[in-house]
């Protein structure tokens, strides 16, 4: 790294020249003569740059060097108007939607293109859509707006986890998160959900690798490019908000009401203290419940539902302010701002804040050297307990005649203390909240900066360095808890009779990326051609580490020290680092206006592979056609505005090692194991992973190929992509058979493909003076997402609970036990006990892969009152709820009265005929043998995967938001407010759900955010919310 | 610009040389890439007293000694036998796992004729992991099995043909020892750090030729005649007279201690979901023997030791169980008997029992494999166990109190029951009532320490025998789906992972009701 600065500052002293410069002024009006004022006036290439004045006036420092100024004012078609000989400019600016083909597009590298010149697809959202909805997430603010990305909330809780992916999933086990580009750098997909979304400018979403192959060796799953405020040149503006917003959970699992606790087969008995609900129906008679306790006391309850277990989950709320500054002048600007969210959660007791500061800055310090400066500091604070999935469970196993607040005061409430709870088997959630607890700390520091000299009017360099970091500490606490003696002799489960000893976890963690770029880049036209080459190099250097420290056993209760402890504390540390060396070059070639042709190479050095095989190459190449630029005929049929075809060709290495940046991937282990060690020595066993010895990269090409166009003066605007990828070499951990020695094998195998299409509508079918209407509409149809090969005998990976990669099949799918089925595909069930039988092997269940996805928005205005609204929909796969057995095991669960607890016939179901081997009767008869807990808690039920897998499709109201400006009239009074804005919006309002999905959002993912292995859907995290909220924003 | 191109190669040099320093930081700063058989060695030998102590245990403890206990629910193929491709896939992939440490001991070793005894345990020792996977799984990959890359599809071997060559593989164990022995100044002896199990105070090669002995009369008595090995005669070393007992200094730290001890370091525990079973319990309680003494040893509160029969959950409820169980000798984590099944957290595992070598020995002088006197031996048997249950943590016998004489007591014991023939082997008339006395014995003498043995020789010998389906004349459970007379399943299918990895090799149509380990009845 240390070369490339020094490589740099020779470049910078060498080449460093003045060049003369002049003052170029005029003015800036309307077609109907007014003067525009706050007209944005800027030197493409430069930060240089200003802004007209209340009369539309402009004067502008311009070096010879500059060729063109462009002009941008929001509702008028933007400018780029050449420089002439004189000093002067009068510019007429005309009203309407610019075309979206003369839009600027800021790509890989930090490259702006016209949206004409590009070859792929790419879609920007704008800092108004994205902040519509007052999601304090980025993810969340962008889901269901782009064609082809699919944004899922894998995880509810104060902060939800977010997975973000582009044309589907292509890697079998390695990363397909699409790549997140904040301000030219990379930065880990992380830092998405602690930005701050009233910083972005917009957001570029870069759907193929066509689009992003410069950016090195994880782009093949396209690219999100946020581009940060920078501040105006206008004068300074000041922008103050307030948001509170209220969570509401807004789906509960289906639950049965019409019968009590009991656990008997056959016939239901009441048993006080059972947590299963297999008791008799709900009568409204008084009973007891749980057991006497050591003062003979025992509480009365009346025998009918309450549906008491959901009004655990309470109402969250988040307050959320916002200041910012910006402000600039002819030579640079300056943005400043500051965030703070402060919130509760849906899970009691949960409590989560953020803070985020940024500084943005730009300034030419001569005509040929400007900066640019981006710094983001956030920090996040969780004080959440870390059993929010235990209560879950827990509270499953309530019955329906228990109002679970009524045992909140855990501490004094005899009923409630963990002694008196009257549930033997689940423990008291109010105590679980308080008893265990995690505060998590989070630091990001994100900055970067542009250095940007132009020496000539044709060549400029660009030095950009970035450094990315997180710090984290985690502390995950339990207090100790002793039991009473009466609890632990009488108790009839087991819980109670074990204390609680208490515990501590103390880990902390950093991780720290370094980027350093350097890019020349030449700019010339010849005749009919306009040439642009750019050539770049780089080096990024990943690190991290971490330690962490258990001890169990506290010495004084409640005191989290580590030194509180009565045994010898645990402690374990990892540390990693890689680097990556990389060098590109980026051609493009256009030729008029009519067919623009744009090709890269790159290539990488990578740490963490074996040095024969750690340098590769790929190209890209992608072309654009503007038909009615070589044909102007067709331009004479006038609903046509423009008409772009496009066609695009990739490949893009991607080294997916597992681990921490891939780093010691390669050489087999040696731990300690069983204890050691031990007084007497170490003692080591082998790694249970083989590892080719030729690991390489894997590889995606991809197709694209699309056409954009428009219609009746831009109103009507329509992007159609057709793609096809197909990643080789997949760098995959198979599983080998332990009769190897090991039971993996990491190695480049995996093939897989996929394809689809990608289609963005938009209509402004009204457009008058006050009224504006807007209907939107995005559609995603996946065509293929396929596995095509794993590795010899080995067909299938396991990508956690059920969620499978199998050769041939979707990926990825559902892949586990099921019903044994006749030809007829009638269930058999056993002729005895009328129970179906289960086969004793997997099959695959469903894809887990949506089909469709289809996004509709629309947004309507009259004069400043604005209302917008977006909804999505998913369809075409299967949601795997795996650990909904507890449903059924506890009879709590809706399917679980579906024949009313009584003997039924299994549906459709028959028994093999006795007289002819093969053959199979219709079972019209043979009830099984029980109806209630004897069926719906065993295997024969819970124990067949299939029973729990349902249609994941989903509709959801994503965003609805109502916004006014307070009129010219109300601000008056108040000189320096320049505008107040009000709005109320709702995120998430409503789900619709299939009747077979009983439990949960099939968004959720039980694997968590960064796993392939989707479709795995689980009760583990605070049930799905709707949020609803209230912003004020002034601007002085 | 010759001078030019001259900087520039010169550049490209310094730049390519820098750039490789730049990426080579490969280096695992977290886990050693590399090690040595001594260090390998303890970890391994420990591991296989884990899985024996554990996963086998347990999963035999299940099908022979325990019942499900009150409080509890969902024990599914435990209770039904419906076993599937996904049940106790643990001992197939952490024995495997184990071997194949053996075996980098074993190649690392093979040309070095100072490591000769390093070679020689690892032998050994696959041998004894190798029985306990055949034994379960019937035919498995043993030719092509753990070498890695060089075959990731291994085959399958017959049975008989494994244990003939385990026996081999013992052969040349032993005689590698010898040569050892024969040149100690040339050879690098086991120590405390690399052999806990028999090198605790002194190496101790005569103890692992022993051990050799015994594993392969395991192997011979088991094969009952259905395998043609190719040497049954055995060393002069004889066999176990001791328990083979492996402490690499348990202490009270997490992960540390005793794997089998119930208490945390911090001395809390759970209840088990387990209880004795009737049948279990009918060998001490007079119901089929008298064996107080032991009884007391073995279970809390005993005689009156709450118990349930496999299987039932609701009629009469099962009682619940203690915490942690009803095995455990004491009150707490601190306050305990220090005998029985589990002696202390700092107490030694087991590997092979001296009762069961000399049971093994009793009935190969019954079946005519080997020379002796089967009384002898038997009762040599019985007082080898009580001499383990009486054993404190510390692997001796106290000087005073309950636990202080296994002798008499066990010659107690036949007096008490000297009309009953499972325990007075003169009154075993014939071989078949000696097998069956032996085995039974050695089914008591296992009780929830190796219970997978007592499973195994069940199957081979049908003992003890099933009377019944009450509550004490089977151990099978009342809601079985066996098909066989004894309710009993006959062993387990081969791992979903052989499925879904090796497919072309593993056997198809396995019936856990069916289909036989070969030496079974």
């Amino acid at each position: 790294m240390r070369k490339l600065v020094l490589l740099l500052v020779l470049g910078v002293t060498i080449s460093y020249a003045y060049s003369q410069n002049r003052t170029i002024a005029g003015v800036v009006t309307s077609q109907n003569k007014e003067p525009l004022p706050g007209v944005s006036i800027t030197i493409p290439g430069t930060n240089l740059g200003t802004v007209t004045n209340s009369n539309g006036i402009f004067s502008l420092n311009v070096p010879s060097s500059a060729r063109s100024l462009e002009f941008s004012y929001i509702g008028f078609k933007g400018r780029t108007v050449a420089i002439g000989s004189g000093n002067s400019m009068n510019i007429i600016l005309e009203s309407g939607v610019a075309s979206q083909m003369d839009e600027i597009v800021v790509g890989a590298g930090g490259i702006s293109s016209k949206r004409k010149d590009l070859g792929y697809v790419t879609t920007r959202v704008d800092a108004e859509k994205l902040t519509a909805g007052k999601a304090t997430n980025i993810a969340g603010a962008l889901t269901g707006k782009v064609a082809g990305l699919k944004i899922s909330a894998t995880s509810g809780g104060v902060n939800p986890s977010y997975r973000v992916v582009l044309r589907g999933q292509r890697s079998i086990t390695g990363n397909n998160q699409a790549l997140i580009i904040l301000d030219n750098v990379i930065v880990p997909n992380e830092l998405l959900g602690n930005l701050n979304p009233e910083d972005v400018q917009d957001i570029t979403v870069l759907n193929g690798a066509s689009a992003t192959a410069l950016y090195g060796s994880e782009a093949s799953n396209g690219a999100l490019l946020i581009t940060t405020k920078k501040g105006s040149r206008s004068k300074p503006e000041v922008r103050v908000s307030n948001t509170y917003t209220i969570e509401e959970p807004s789906f509960f699992p289906k639950l049965q009401q019409r019968f009590g606790a009991g656990s008997t087969a056959n016939f239901p008995v009441y048993t006080p203290d059972e947590n299963q609900q297999y008791g008799p129906a709900f009568d409204g008679t008084l009973r007891p419940l749980g057991q006497p306790l050591a003062d003979g006391s025992i509480q009365m309850l009346p025998y009918s539902p309450v549906n008491g277990k959901n009004s655990f989950w309470q109402q969250g709320r988040t307050n959320q302010t916002d200041i910012s500054l910006s402000g600039g002048d002819d030579r640079g600007s300056m943005f400043v701002s500051a965030q703070y969210i402060d919130g509760l959660g849906t899970t009691p007791k949960d409590k989560y804040n953020k803070s985020t500061v940024r500084f943005n800055g730009t300034r030419q310090f001569a005509r040929t050297l400007g900066i640019t400066i981006n710094t983001s500091y956030t920090q996040n604070r969780y004080d959440i307990t870390s059993q929010t999935g235990t209560i879950y469970g827990e509270l499953m196993q309530t019955p329906a005649s228990i109002q679970i607040t009524r045992y909140k005061d855990w501490k004094t409430d005899k009923f409630s203390t963990p002694d008196g709870y009257y549930n033997p088997f689940y423990r008291n959630p109010y105590f679980l909240l308080d008893n265990y607890r995690q505060y998590t700390r989070n630091d990001y520091l994100t900055a970067s900066l542009d250095l940007k000299f132009a020496p000539l009017s044709w060549l400029d360099f660009t030095y950009r360095l970035a450094i990315t970091t997180r710090n984290n500490d985690v502390s995950t606490t339990a207090d100790k808890y002793t039991y009473s003696d009466f609890a632990k002799l009488t108790t009839h489960g087991s819980y109670k009779k074990t204390d609680i000893s208490g515990s501590l976890t103390e880990s902390a963690f950093y991780s720290t990326r370094l980027n350093s770029e350097l890019q020349a880049a030449i700019r010339k036209k010849f005749n009919d051609f306009s040439i642009r080459f750019i050539a770049a190099g780089g080096v990024r250097q990943d690190q991290s580490k971490n330690v962490s420290t258990s001890i169990s056993g506290l010495v004084v209760p409640g005191l989290f020290n580590l030194a509180n402890t009565l045994t010898t504390p645990t402690a374990s540390g990892d540390k990693f680092k890689a680097r990556q060396l990389g060098a590109y070059g980026d051609l493009n070639i256009g030729f008029r206006k009519w067919v623009n042709l744009h090709a890269s190479g790159r290539n990488d050095w990578l740490s963490t592979l074996n040095p024969e095989f750690r340098s590769f190459f790929y190209p890209a190449a992608d072309l654009s056609i503007s038909p009615l630029e070589i044909f102007p005929v067709l331009g004479k049929w006038k609903p046509l505005s423009s008409l772009k075809l496009r066609g695009g060709w990739s490949k893009v290495g991607q080294v997916n090692l597992p681990g921490s940046f891939g780093a010691y991937q390669l050489d087999p282990t040696f731990s300690q194991a069983y204890g050691y060690p031990y007084a007497n020595g170490g003692g080591y066993t082998l790694d249970n992973r083989l590892v080719s010895k030729n690991l390489k990269p894997e590889f995606t090409k991809g197709w694209e190929a699309g056409i954009d166009a428009s219609f009746i003066d831009n109103r009507y605007v329509m992007n159609l992509t057709w793609y096809s990828t197909h990643t080789v070499d997949q760098t995959v951990t198979a599983s080998v058979s332990n009769a190897t020695g090991f039971s993996s094998y990491l190695l480049n195998a995996a093939k897989t493909s996929s394809s689809g299409i990608e289609l963005t509508a938009n209509a402004n079918v009204i457009r008058k003076k006050n009224w504006n209407l807007n209907l939107g509409g995005n559609y995603t149809y996946v065509i293929e997402n396929k596995v095509l090969a794993i590795y010899g005998d080995i067909s299938s990976i396991s990508l956690g609970n059920g969620s499978y990669a199998i050769t041939g099949q979707p990926f990825p799918v559902i892949f586990s036990t099921y019903y044994k089925r006749d030809p007829q595909g009638r269930v058999v069930v056993d002729p005895i006990t009328g129970y179906p039988v289960r086969e004793t092997t997997n099959k695959v269940l469903g894809s887990a892969v949506p089909v469709h996805i289809l996004g509709l928005n629309f947004d309507v205005s009259y004069k400043t009152l604005r209302l917008s609204a977006l909804g999505e929909y998913r369809g075409g796969y299967v949601t795997y709820m795996n650990n909904t057995t507890a449903f059924d095991f506890s009879g709590g669960g809706l399917a679980t009265v579906a024949f009313n607890r009584e003997r039924f016939v299994f549906p459709n179901s028959s028994y093999p005929d006795p007289s002819k081997p093969g053959e199979y009767i219709a079972n019209t008869n043979i009830e099984v043998r029980d109806g209630g807990y004897g069926f719906w808690t065993q295997s024969v039920r819970t124990g067949v995967a299939e029973n729990y897998v349902a249609s994941g499709a989903f509709w959801k109201l994503r965003e609805v938001a109502l916004s006014y400006d307070l009129p010219g009239k109300v601000l008056s009074k108040v000189k320096y407010i320049k505008r107040t804005t009000i709005s109320v919006q709702g995120r998430n309002l409503l789900m619709l759900l299939p009747k077979t999905n009983l439990y949960t959002d099939p968004e959720y993912s039980d694997n968590g955010a960064t796993s392939n292995g989707i479709g795995v859907a689980a009760i583990v995290s605070s049930p799905p919310s709707r949020y609803y909220g209230a912003t004020i924003s002034l601007i002085f | 610009m010759k001078k030019h191109i001259y900087i520039l190669a010169g550049a490209a040099v310094v730049f390519s040389a820098s750039c490789k320093k730049f990426l080579n930081i490969n280096t695992n700063p977290n886990d050693p890439t590399t090690n040595t058989p001594e260090l390998v060695m303890p970890q391994a030998l420990t591991g296989t007293a884990n899985i024996v102590n554990v996963d086998y245990n347990s999963f035999g403890a299940d099908l022979m000694y325990r019942a499900n206990a009150g409080g509890f629910s969902g024990f599914g193929t435990v209770i039904s036998y419906d076993y599937t491709t996904g049940t106790a896939n643990n001992l197939w992939a952490n024995t495997l796992n184990n071997l194949e440490d053996y075996k980098y001991i074993k190649d690392k070793t093979s040309s070095n004729p100072k490591l000769v005894y390093y070679n020689a345990v690892a032998r050994i020792m696959m041998a004894h992991d190798f029985q306990l996977l055949v034994d379960q799984y019937n035919d498995m990959p043993y030719t092509d099995a753990l070498l890695g890359l060089e075959n990731i599809n291994p085959k399958y071997d017959k049975a008989q043909d494994i244990y003939k060559d385990l026996a081999a593989q013992i052969d040349t164990a032993v005689s590698l020892i010898n040569t050892g022995l024969a040149n100690p100044l040339s050879v690098q002896p086991l120590t405390t750090a690399s052999d806990p199990l028999f090198s605790q105070t002194t190496p101790n090669m005569t103890l692992w030729k022993q051990l050799a002995n015994t594993i392969k009369l395991r192997l011979i008595v088991r094969a009952g005649g259905k395998v043609q090995f190719k040497n049954t005669t055995f060393s002069s070393d004889g066999f176990l007279t001791q328990d083979a007992i492996l402490n690499p200094v348990f202490v009270k730290v997490s992960g540390k201690q005793n794997p089998i001890w119930p208490y945390s370091v911090t001395n809390t525990a759970s209840a088990s979901s387990r209880l004795p079973s009737y049948f279990s319990l009918s060998f001490y309680d007079s119901t089929k023997i008298k064996d107080t003494k032991r009884g007391v040893a073995m279970f809390k509160v005993f005689p009156g030791t709450p118990a349930n029969q496999l299987g039932n959950e609701t009629n009469p409820t099962p009682p619940n169980s203690a915490v942690p169980n009803y095995w455990f000798k004491g009150t707490s984590g601190t306050a305990y008997d220090k005998a029985g099944i589990y002696k202390g957290f700092d107490a030694g595992l087991p590997l092979i029992l001296a009762a069961e070598s000399y049971f093994l020995q009793a009935e190969a002088v019954v079946r005519g494999y080997i020379t002796g006197d089967a009384a002898t031996l038997f009762n040599k048997g019985i007082e080898a166990s009580f001499t383990y249950l009486y054993k404190d943590n510390t692997n001796t016998i106290p000087g005073t109190g309950t636990y202080s004489a296994p002798v008499a007591d066990a010659t107690a014991y036949r007096t008490t029951n000297a009309t009953n023939k499972l325990v007075n082997f003169a009154l075993a008339a014939s071989d078949e009532e000696k097998i069956e006395a032996i085995i039974t014995q050695k089914y008591i003498a296992l009780t929830m320490i190796h219970s997978h043995e007592a499973w195994n020789e069940y199957r081979r010998t049908g003992y003890p025998k099933v009377t019944g389906t009450g509550p004490t004349q089977t151990m099978a459970s009342t809601v079985s789906m066996a098909t066989r007379p004894d309710r009993m399943p006959t062993r387990i299918p081969y791992p979903i992972s052989e499925y879904n990895t090796n497919a072309s090799n593993v056997p198809t149509g396995i019936d856990k009701f069916t289909t036989l380990i070969f030496w079974a009845k």
